[in-house]
């Protein structure tokens, strides 16, 4: 009865499947937004509500399993799908409060830990379907399959065969075609402008949980965050994101990010802001939205460099001055978290190559005397960033010998200085 | 007496258990108690995640044999309990919304077994078919995989 072989499931069937799959979810989704509605302010969740969740996960797990697989035979459903999780992305996450705030119910989970990788949705454990959204529109948005372009690298001439990791599959010039105008026509620029927006303001922000973490353990939070996967963490899977995001429509997505980074009095009332923070104190709105702003600029180096962004130019007239007045501060054990310190020195890491030759021996100079001023005492966070970043400018191919010669004796004691401040065995591991 | 695993026709024994477990699971979905349903579907969750884990050749056939079977049963019967449950949601939330006095616990049962009915169709659509281009070139040899590969373009 069961013979090997006997596959006689008809398209039709399968085709039911998927649009009663989209319906389930969207009303499952609608039905958990409000019984979320119903119990906001709540901090306990309801055991009902934490099952749908569980439910919409693997509702929504299907989806982008099956687009990833079988792209191309998965074209009949893109349109649906990639509305779908539009709209739901977007409603999760639009009712978001400013950083660092989070959604009224979110920043407390059933078991009384915040969401370890918040920005928590409206209504509280959506999160693993948010993910899901994110990582099909980024599957779809990065898939080679969908290129028109790409066509002849995938199908010989011979044979419309593509070799994939799932088996040999069809691909045809016609069905590429067909997938890339529905991929096109719905990332609409101003589609791909709302997204980077939603990004950048609302999912890339640090939310109060995040500095709370921070506050409690710098070098766990710090080692932990670097250490996040796009499977389990909102903010890391809107990296990827806007990666993908600002790949797919550099020609007017990187202009537009170049344009937010050009406000540079904004940079310098928020290097300014924190400085001057007091102890005690909370971090401002416009540093967070700052740290998520030149995350964004470092996630995206190539497309910005395309612009024509001079990093060299933007690093001496903006980052240097606002690194200069961040490490002036006054350091306090009370202090909030130094965010834009810390991004900063990430930023200089991640651009380390596209700076120009003449200026990185003063930077390198520059960051060993973070590194003196960090082994008498530092946050953790900033030390291993800096160490990231040192770390960064001695790989690099161009790195001046000769120059960095007279700082060896300075940065051996730095670095032997800053071993004695981790206490876990992966952070001084950094020291290297 | 003890016999060695090796001389076990092991497949066959897992297929023999799918099958029983969807036999039980169909009279069950017809006949029997929401709890009897619900703890068919559960073994049949366990038995499908073991058996899609396979990578012999075999395996992957005798998956692919009972996906063709499965699918339509499991897709039936989850369309049916989620409409059920979503039924159920709507006053659910709105007497929660009210803050009167409500079992919270009271839907938890149907959506746990929506839930595994998800986690079989899950496993069956994405690891149990095999791929028609490979069944035309080989058909003695079957790999189980996902279902979209036999739309034909």
């Amino acid at each position: 009865m069961f013979q090997a072989g006997a596959t006689g499931i008809a398209p039709a069937d399968i085709a039911k499947f998927f649009e009663n799959l989209l319906a389930h979810e969207k009303s499952l989704l609608q039905a958990a937004v409000a019984c979320g509605a119903g119990q906001a302010g709540s901090v306990k969740q309801l055991p009902t509500l934490k099952q749908v969740a569980k439910l919409l996960y693997r509702l929504s797990l299907i989806p982008v399993e099956a687009q990833a697989q079988s792209p191309l035979p998965f074209r009949p459903f893109l349109g649906p799908f990639l509305a779908t999780f539009h709209d739901q992305l977007t409603g999760l996450y639009t009712d978001l409060p400013a950083p660092p705030g989070v959604a009224p119910a979110g920043a407390v989970s059933a078991s009384g830990v915040g969401y370890p990788s918040t920005p928590a949705t409206t209504p509280p454990s959506l999160e693993r379907t948010a993910i899901n959204a994110l990582a099909f529109l980024t599957n779809v948005l990065s898939c080679d399959e969908y290129k028109v372009e790409l066509l002849a690298h995938h199908a010989t001439s011979s044979s419309s065969r593509a070799v994939t990791a799932t088996g040999d599959q069809e691909m045809s010039a016609a069905a590429v075609s067909e997938a890339a105008g529905v991929v096109n026509g719905f990332f609409t620029l101003e589609r791909c402008q709302s997204l980077l927006d939603l990004c950048i303001h609302r999912l890339l922000p640090l939310r109060t949980p995040d500095l709370e973490e921070w506050e409690g353990d710098p070098e766990a939070y710090q080692l932990s965050h670097a250490s996040l996967t796009r499977e389990e963490s909102p903010r890391a899977a809107a990296e990827y994101f806007v990666v993908c995001l600002l790949y797919k429509r550099s020609d007017t997505l990187a202009p537009l990010l170049a344009q937010l980074l050009s406000d540079t009095a904004g940079l310098q009332a928020a290097a300014a802001a924190e400085a001057a923070g007091a102890p005690g104190g909370s971090v401002s709105a416009e540093v967070l939205t700052w740290d998520a702003r030149l995350l964004a600029a470092g996630l995206c180096a190539e497309p910005l460099a395309a612009t024509g962004l001079d990093f060299s130019a933007w690093f001496m007239n903006t980052l240097a001055p606002c690194l200069t007045v961040l490490a002036a501060a006054p350091a306090s054990a009370d202090a909030p978290p130094p965010v834009l310190r810390r991004r900063l020195l990430w930023l200089v890491g991640v651009w380390m190559g596209q700076m120009q030759e003449a200026i990185r021996p003063s930077l390198v100079e520059a960051l060993v005397q973070m590194l003196t001023a960090c082994a008498s005492g530092c946050n953790a966070a900033v030390s291993l960033t800096l160490l990231r970043t040192l770390n960064c400018a001695v790989d690099n191919w161009e790195f001046n010998v000769e120059a960095f010669l007279p700082l060896t004796g300075a940065t051996v004691t730095g670095l032997y200085g800053i071993l004695g401040t981790f206490s876990e065995l992966d952070a001084r591991l950094q020291v290297r | 007496m003890f016999i060695p695993i090796r001389q076990l026709h092991l497949h066959d024994i897992i297929v023999d258990l799918v099958l029983m477990m969807w036999a039980a699971c169909l009279y069950d979905m017809r006949q029997s108690s929401d709890l009897a349903i619900a703890r068919a579907v559960y073994m049949l969750h366990r038995v499908l995640k073991e058996l899609s884990t396979k990578r012999l050749a075999r395996d992957r056939a005798a998956l692919a044999a009972v996906s063709v079977q499965l699918f339509p049963v499991l897709a039936e019967v989850w369309v049916a309990r989620s409409s059920q449950l979503l039924a159920a949601l709507g006053p659910w939330a709105a007497t929660h919304s009210s803050s009167a006095a409500v079992d919270d616990e009271a839907l938890v049962p149907l959506a746990e077994l929506v839930t595994h009915l998800i986690k079989c169709l899950y496993r069956i659509t994405l690891c149990g078919f095999p791929n028609t281009m490979q069944v035309q070139r080989r058909d003695y040899m079957i790999y189980s995989l996902p279902l979209l590969n036999q739309l034909t373009l």
